[in-house]
């Protein structure tokens, strides 16, 4: 696994000391990008671009895989740099005159194509934007795909930028405050355990549902311990604690976005947090949200809640191995 | 005509994002494409655009781009006798 956000970039030193917001919006740190990818290649590459093929080779490498059966992306928003230089471009100089590099590296599938280019994987390549639960429908993709025997192992990854102007129209549209981010994260799923930092025991993504319906899914048993998508803004974090209200358990509950802050792809920052949680049985103090009074010694596993604004709710249920 | 040389070579490290050069790394006369600096057909593009916008100069015969893209002394050539701006 690996990540690039508005912490130090491919490290967990987060885990000890984060990087506090210094303002409500944060554009990732950047990874050297140059111990993975050769000047002449990278020249043409955006930041986000950059980024990807940093956090997917760095995640690839820790697994051992080279040449992954499948290439699964999550994004938002896509290549949002190149998007706008491109119509600022068209806007100024019309469509006659319009830069090669730009229309080619500003869809959404970019990310995805460039990976599977580097890694000369010519095996399933697919990209879902959902916005918020880009992520979420990329691991349940591959996940589904592990469980049929499709594939043996996938590349999953979630990628978002936010360029000032982004930034600067998302606090039009959410004038509430909310810390705007980038993340850029890559992790790669085998059915072989042997070296795994968790299970993946389930994913789900429930369009629509009630509280009722969201509460039914979590139990006593599994989901001792959650990971909510809670961000400090009231009318998101009430339904948050509605959800808690509704279950018959008192789960310990933990934070991410304080750390990692909010993108379409910041729920793959919590994917990310929660495995390294499991992975190294500590919890960071500051990721402690309710709940304390439950903590227990062993980390047994880690459930992951998000919710969207058009009330879509998603929970990864990750298990220590 | 140097002047010309020296914005233009700017001109092509900041469009190709050839971030690592300077001008004086660019060999006036040497092949842009294939040996030199190693540019591509993508790149090719970029530089017609780039006379487009910044000289006026659009390329309509494709065969000409051969000759006129062959080194930053041959384009610079071109530019002065054909620039609109």
């Amino acid at each position: 696994m690996a990540l690039v956000s508005c912490q130090k970039p491919l490290s967990d030193e987060w885990m000890a000391e984060p990087c506090p917001f210094e303002s409500a919006y944060v554009r990732a740190q950047e990874p050297n990008s140059k111990e993975f990818i050769v000047p002449s290649e990278a020249r043409r590459m955006s930041r986000i671009l950059k980024r990807t093929v940093c956090t997917s080779l760095t995640a690839l490498n820790e697994a051992g895989i080279h040449d992954p059966n499948a290439i699964i992306t999550g994004t938002g928003m896509g290549c949002m740099e190149n998007s706008e230089k491109f119509l600022i471009d068209m806007a100024t100089y019309g469509e006659n005159c319009l830069k090669p590099s730009l229309f080619m590296q500003s869809t959404h599938n970019t990310i995805g194509s460039l990976i599977g280019i580097v890694l000369k994987c010519h095996g399933y390549n697919n990209t879902y934007s959902h916005e918020g639960i880009s992520f979420e429908s990329a691991l349940l993709d591959g996940f589904v795909q592990l469980k049929l025997g499709a594939i043996r192992n996938a590349l999953i990854g979630s990628h978002d930028e936010n360029t000032p102007f982004s930034a600067l129209m998302f606090e039009r549209i959410h004038p509430e405050y909310r810390v705007l981010t980038e993340t850029s994260m890559s992790a790669v799923i085998t059915s072989d355990s042997s070296n795994a930092i968790c299970e993946v025991a389930s994913v789900c993504i429930l369009h629509g549902a009630d509280i009722d319906e969201v509460a039914s899914k979590l139990n006593a048993n599994e989901d001792k311990m959650i990971l909510l998508g809670v961000n400090d803004v009231e009318i998101n974090d009430n339904t948050y604690l509605e959800l808690l209200a509704e279950l018959s358990f008192k789960p310990v509950c933990l934070q991410y976005k304080n750390i990692f802050g909010d993108n379409f792809s910041s729920s793959a920052a919590g994917f990310y947090a929660a495995a390294r949680i499991i992975e190294r049985q500590t919890i960071p103090p500051f990721m402690l949200w309710r709940g304390n009074d439950n903590l227990t010694d062993k980390i047994s596993g880690l459930t992951i809640v998000n919710q969207t604004e058009d009330s879509t709710w998603t929970i990864i249920r990750l298990k220590a191995v | 005509m140097d002047n010309l040389i020296d914005q233009l070579k700017k001109q092509i490290i900041e469009v190709l994002n050839l971030e690592d050069m300077t001008v004086s790394d660019i060999d006036t006369d040497a092949p842009l494409f294939g040996e030199g600096l190693g540019l591509d057909s993508i790149d090719a593009l970029e530089l017609i655009v780039l006379l487009e916008r910044e000289y006026g100069i659009k390329l309509t015969n494709p065969a000409e781009g051969k000759a006129i893209f062959k080194s930053v002394s041959s384009i610079a050539d071109y530019v002065s006798k054909n620039r609109k701006k």
